[in-house]
């Protein structure tokens, strides 16, 4: 009888056991469950084989996880000064602010992501197209970019379009596989030499750990630049990105049309290799043929803002 | 069953009861945890709306309605809308990244790992001095800010009034 009862209550458990675990996984954003499981154990067999091989686990989830924005700031910066380092700031108080706070207007649109420390719009010199931005909000956009839109509304085209990037974390996106790369590396190290070195310093990573996390940092980020400067975004990103784009300019009261004609004057500009933003993006006509009803949609106010906007370019 | 018995049962009971109705209480409070430097509550769900207070990384508000991609909040007993985008359901998320900032490794699969901190850059940084000053061009451009006051006159001045601004 009571043999029976044992062999009924195993089961029985078993399938308590997997329903809260099914809850738990349900409940938890990412892989907080598998980590939080393997970071129990690790602590309950501290010092063990077994639990060097669970601190590697919980390690493993910890590389696929959400970056949270405090992250991605440190990111952006590092991918910025990459930028800063090939660009000079064009100096111009005037028309800083200008593209600043055509910038903040586009960011009017609720469905546009915050950033840790907000967005910052940087007016690059030279007069090639160039535009580009990183994650934790950076954005960045040449002269040549800026004086290539015939008003303002196809300015804050421009811009929504990086915010999109920006919100729909495109960079991250870019960084996380060579972040899975550098994270194995240092994870594959640590279950196999650091991980009690690291117990008895208290959990702060020693001297040698920070030097190898610096230069896989200092990797990570030139890749980044790469695919931002070189590369560029695949082309169904480039197209996610000019849809969203779209609705912000509609919801912040901007011409939505206006990213279809800012693309349209940049058509006539394409070569076949160009420089920039040629390099990095789909072909114009493509992109506005891919807006479909998205290209349409005028705004109350456009002339007005086209006179603001040739007084600052000095057209008016 | 003896009225010792009987009474502790009751008192048992009693306890469980009195959890479950605590727990239940604090399950219903369902809190968000604040990822932004630092992000103002507004008045009303529109992005220059008047600021009716200020939160901070870490703060912790409470959830009263959701409408995307706004929140309405309560935070030190004033109600108001977050951008959803603000914050985060998942506590562990904000301390590991604010710790992992200050040179804390609270976990040991703490971010700092991955590199993306403070002190990370810092190290960085001492690695490339060459890139020190470009660092410091970066934060002059980041320490310029726009208050909503000139936001909201550029609007106008722009008639972009009529969209989410407020």
């Amino acid at each position: 009888m009571t043999q029976a009862r044992t062999s009924r209550a195993v089961p029985l458990l078993f399938l308590l056991a997997a329903a809260a675990g099914g809850l738990g996984l349900l409940y938890s954003p990412g892989c907080k469950l598998v980590e939080s499981t393997a970071d129990s154990i690790a602590g309950a067999t501290s010092g063990t084989p077994v639990g060097t091989v669970f601190s590697g686990i919980a390690r493993t989830a910890e590389s696929f996880r959400d970056y949270s924005l405090a992250e991605e700031h440190y990111i952006g910066r590092a991918v910025a000064v990459q930028i800063l380092s090939q660009y000079k700031v064009k100096e111009d108080e005037q028309l800083k602010e200008y593209v600043n706070l055509v910038g903040l207007a586009v960011l009017a649109a609720p469905e546009a992501g915050k950033t840790f420390s907000g967005y910052h719009f940087i007016v690059l010199e030279g007069e090639e197209i160039q535009v580009v931005s990183t994650p934790g909000g950076f954005v960045f956009i040449t002269e040549g970019a800026v004086k290539q839109a015939k008003d303002e509304d196809e300015l804050a085209a421009v811009l929504a379009h990086e915010i999109a990037h920006v919100t729909l974390k495109h960079g991250i996106g870019a960084i996380k596989a060579a972040t899975r790369k550098k994270s194995a590396a240092l994870l594959v190290q640590g279950v196999g030499q650091g991980a009690q070195e690291y117990s008895r310093s208290g959990g702060n990573a020693n001297q040698q750990q920070l030097a190898e996390l610096t230069a896989a940092f200092g990797d990570t980020v030139q890749d980044i630049a790469g695919q931002l400067l070189v590369t560029g975004y695949s082309r169904d990103l480039e197209l996610e990105a000019d849809k969203a784009a779209a609705g912000y300019l509609q919801s912040s009261a901007y011409a939505r049309s206006a990213l279809a004609s800012y693309l349209r004057g940049l058509a006539g500009e394409q070569k076949s290799e160009g420089s920039g933003w040629f390099n990095t993006h789909p072909p114009a006509n493509d992109r506005v043929s891919e807006l479909g009803e998205l290209a349409t949609g005028e705004a109350p106010g456009r002339a007005v803002r086209k006179q603001r906007f040739l007084g600052i370019l000095g057209g008016g | 069953m003896t009225w010792k018995a009987s009474f502790f049962v009751r008192a048992a009971a009693a306890a469980v009861l009195l959890l479950t109705i605590l727990s239940v209480v604090a399950w219903a409070a369902e809190l968000r945890y604040v990822t932004e430097r630092e992000a103002a509550i507004r008045r009303d769900k529109m992005t220059y709306s008047p600021r009716v207070a200020t939160v901070k990384e870490k703060d912790v508000v409470e959830l009263l309605e959701t409408a995307k991609p706004w929140i309405r909040v309560s935070f030190k007993g004033v109600q108001g809308w977050l951008n959803q985008s603000s914050v985060t359901a998942d506590k562990d998320f904000v301390a590991s990244s604010s710790e992992a900032a200050r040179g804390v490794v609270a976990t040991e699969q703490s971010s700092a790992e991955r590199g993306f901190n403070e002190k990370t850059e810092r190290s960085y940084i001492e690695s490339k001095p060459e890139l020190g000053a470009i660092y410091e061009l970066l934060a002059e451009i980041q320490n310029k800010t726009y208050p909503d006051e000139k936001v909201l006159k550029f609007l106008e001045a722009g008639k972009l009034t009529g969209g989410g601004a407020r």
